[in-house]
């Protein structure tokens, strides 16, 4: 457990965890709470869209209180980080503002941390009671495809910009054709944020606890581009330079239109074969329209067994089983974000493949993937 | 276990554009070390306005920030789109000056 401030005086320190899509945040933070950080932790997990799966996908044990919003903290539109950490103290009981000792929130995968930044940088001065402080940005990049988004969206370049911790996360999946690229991520990285302590998830002396630990969180250490977009996002709050425009409206979302989730839910167990066939089916055509996919299943021949499962845009991860459902909701149920994709075709996939028994898959398929697929479990 | 998709995104450098644009702002601006450029990018949902746009700001100490909008992805962003901006934030300044 980090050493943290006891003293009910002092705001209630709050770690911000980021990361683009897929990075592993929600791993991670499961990881620390699980190991080094206390019951006395309050989480803040926010996703995208508007139905939330990763409250069952972070294991979390000892009785830390975790809240979960949906709608991106970022949009204008969306959750109010102060009234989520408000909440985490409301439920901590009537000791609980005194007992909290670190709150941690997560943000989307998708999210702009300038606002979220702003937002927490403005905590006013409590009325009563201890209030909240930024105590740092801890921000997870995937070694394997953040190359890959950091060309692609911008916001995952600002992400790593905020950090004062950044943690590579999927090293162990690199291999030695894969060097340069890396060399290269850690190149941007460090053109990013020359001053960003860099922590290798995988390495032998990688420090958890250091990462999750409270610290003074300092702009103006994070460079220029993070001063400037600070000061952007306080210019364009009021924009009065518009007659009849004064503020540019970003709805539900500050994100490209384009980016939008949804869900794919089925009472039932699905068949292994049906929905490895849509898996496939699924990586071939949606290309990098599909940015994320996560979620827990379950199939027909063991339908006591769940699994999560994990896309990161071309990067498909193999289910993984879990011990036990995490909650009394046994439907399988995928969550996607994609950009630009129609979710009529692919909902209509799903429907039609996820309950076949047909040997489709194993009739197409190379060899070691049909035995991965058909071991799935065995090999997690 | 990870599988490749031979349909991985198609890169749109990002990083590059972004570096691109604030040394053509400053060019073009005839901007002073004083002041920092930033740039950012963000989607609108008013009718009429595109779906995604870039804004620049331009901050100096002491002195109102200056933002500038290009009504496309900041991927699409050229060196003439912030020449034309510069132009207009020229003649505004021409025809107001104490703006």
């Amino acid at each position: 457990m980090p050493s943290l401030p006891t003293d009910p005086l002092e705001p209630i320190p709050v770690l911000l965890l980021t990361g683009f899509l897929g990075s592993g945040k929600t791993t991670l933070l499961s990881d620390a709470l699980r190991s080094v950080l206390g019951p006395d932790t309050g989480v803040v997990i926010n996703e995208f869209g508007t139905v939330a799966v990763d409250h069952d996908l972070v294991q979390v044990g000892r009785g830390e209180v975790m809240q979960t919003t949906t709608g991106c903290l970022c949009c204008h539109a969306g959750s109010d980080v102060e009234e989520s950490l408000t909440k985490i103290v409301e439920a901590m009981g009537p000791d609980g503002e005194r007992r909290l000792k670190l709150m941690v929130v997560e943000t989307t995968g998708l999210a702009d941390p300038a606002p979220v930044v702003n937002q927490m940088r403005a905590f006013p001065p409590p009325a009563e009671g201890r209030g909240f402080q930024l105590a740092g940005v801890i921000t997870t990049v995937d070694a394997v495809t953040a190359l890959a988004s950091l060309d692609g969206y911008l916001e995952a370049s600002k992400q790593i910009a905020f950090a004062d911790a950044v943690v590579l996360t999927k090293t162990d999946l690199l291999s030695e054709a894969d060097r340069e690229s890396f060399d290269a991520l850690i190149d941007e990285i460090r053109a990013l944020n020359p001053t960003v302590a860099v922590h290798d998830r995988h390495a032998d002396d990688f420090d958890l606890h250091g990462v999750f630990s409270p610290r003074g969180y300092d702009v103006a250490a994070r460079g220029q581009d993070v001063l400037g977009w600070l000061a952007l996002e306080d210019a364009l709050a009021p924009d009065k330079s518009k007659p009849g425009h004064a503020a540019h409206n970003t709805g539900d979302s500050r994100h490209a239109n384009g980016v939008q989730s949804f869900v794919l839910t089925s009472d039932t167990p699905l068949t292994r074969d049906g929905f490895y066939r849509f898996l496939r089916t699924l990586q071939l055509s949606a290309g990098p329209k599909l940015l994320r996919m996560k979620g827990l299943v379950s199939f027909t021949e063991e339908p006591g067994q769940p699994y999560s499962v994990h896309q990161v845009q071309h990067l498909l991860s193999m289910p993984k089983a879990l011990g036990e459902w995490p909650s009394t909701d046994r439907r399988s149920r995928l969550v996607f974000i994609v950009e630009g994709l129609d979710p009529k075709p692919l909902r209509e996939l799903f429907e039609a493949t996820v309950h076949d028994t047909g040997s489709f898959f194993d009739s197409i398929m190379p060899e070691r993937f049909g035995k991965w697929l058909k071991s799935g479990k065995d090999r997690t | 276990m990870t599988f490749n998709n031979p349909l991985a995104p198609k890169a749109r450098a990002i990083p590059q554009k972004l570096r691109e644009i604030k040394a053509w702002v400053r060019d073009l601006f005839e901007l002073d070390d004083d002041t920092a450029v930033t740039v950012s990018e963000l989607a609108c949902r008013d009718e009429g306005c595109p779906d995604i746009e870039t804004v620049i700001g331009l901050l100096t100490a002491g002195h109102p920030s200056e933002v500038h909008r290009l009504h496309k992805p900041l991927a699409d962003v050229e060196r003439d789109d912030v020449a034309a901006l510069a132009m207009v934030s020229r003649l505004a300044k021409a025809a107001d000056p104490h703006d």
